[in-house]
């Protein structure tokens, strides 16, 4: 009883700290975001006539470039509540 | 065409925005949107059929060299999955959010109105009187425009799939 109830610990602890870990992933779409924001911001100021197409075109850019982050998003919500590693015990 | 991408969008956009009004928000269910990916890979298909004929199907597979043939399998599936995946971890990080910062406002208001001596601190403890207004500022970004934005890119990235499939 006592080694299961230790072992039970040890996946979830390791389980939390794996979902922690997952969450770096949102660094990159982060750094690339801002860069295309940036970007963007570069050409409204250089023909602001532009403006609308930039704009929605960026959003799209934007939210292709989230999908990594969002990935490392799912592996931390799998790990936090349908952790597949507790059923294996 | 035309009007199943606007469905599409006003279903999307309804389902992201009812969690505006408390309820547990279908787009933040993978099921859901899985489905709506699975409806996405059969248009693709079709218009892969309908641009280059079966043959034309198979030989897209085929380019440009013939070595790419599993990374072009896997492309294939990748593309509706990775929808599926952004529209649902957009609206359910959202969730997410929102829960903690819920609990996180409920813990301060406790923590505060227990300073307050007697039975008047105790009582107001007890309720969480920062969980009124205070979440509603974030709800503007989490719920109004994260939902929004996934609803038209999800319509965008739908349209630009299919016309590049259209176009052979």
């Amino acid at each position: 009883m006592n080694e299961q109830l230790w072992t039970k610990a040890i996946v979830m602890g390791s389980s939390a700290i794996g979902a922690g870990l997952a969450m770096i992933a949102g660094i990159g779409p982060g750094i690339g975001e801002g860069y295309a924001v940036g970007k963007a911001c570069e050409a409204i100021g250089r023909q602001p006539e532009c403006k609308g197409t930039v704009q929605s075109t960026m959003l799209l850019g934007c939210a292709v470039a989230e999908t990594t982050g969002i990935y490392g998003f799912i592996v931390a919500l799998l790990l936090m509540f349908a952790n597949p590693f507790i059923g294996k015990l | 065409m035309p009007l199943f991408l606007a469905k599409y969008m006003a279903l999307s956009a309804f389902c992201s925005l009812s969690s505006m009004i408390g309820m547990y928000a279908p787009t933040s269910d993978l099921s859901t949107l899985l489905g709506w990916s699975l409806m996405v890979f059969v248009l693709i298909t079709y218009n892969k059929f309908r641009a280059g004929g079966p043959l034309g199907y198979i030989k897209g597979y085929f380019e440009p060299i013939p070595v790419l043939l599993p990374f072009n399998i896997i492309s294939e599936f990748a593309t509706p999955l990775s929808m599926a995946f952004r529209h649902f971890g957009n609206i359910a990080s959202g969730s997410v959010i929102t829960g903690l910062i819920y609990a996180a406002l409920a813990g301060l208001s406790a923590a505060i109105f227990r300073l307050i001596p007697g039975v008047v601190g105790q009582t107001l403890a007890q309720i969480p009187l920062f969980q009124v207004g205070i979440p509603a500022i974030f709800s503007i970004y989490f719920d109004i425009f994260s939902s929004l934005l996934q609803a038209f890119i999800f319509c965008m990235l739908t349209m630009m799939y299919i016309g590049s499939a259209a176009e052979g």
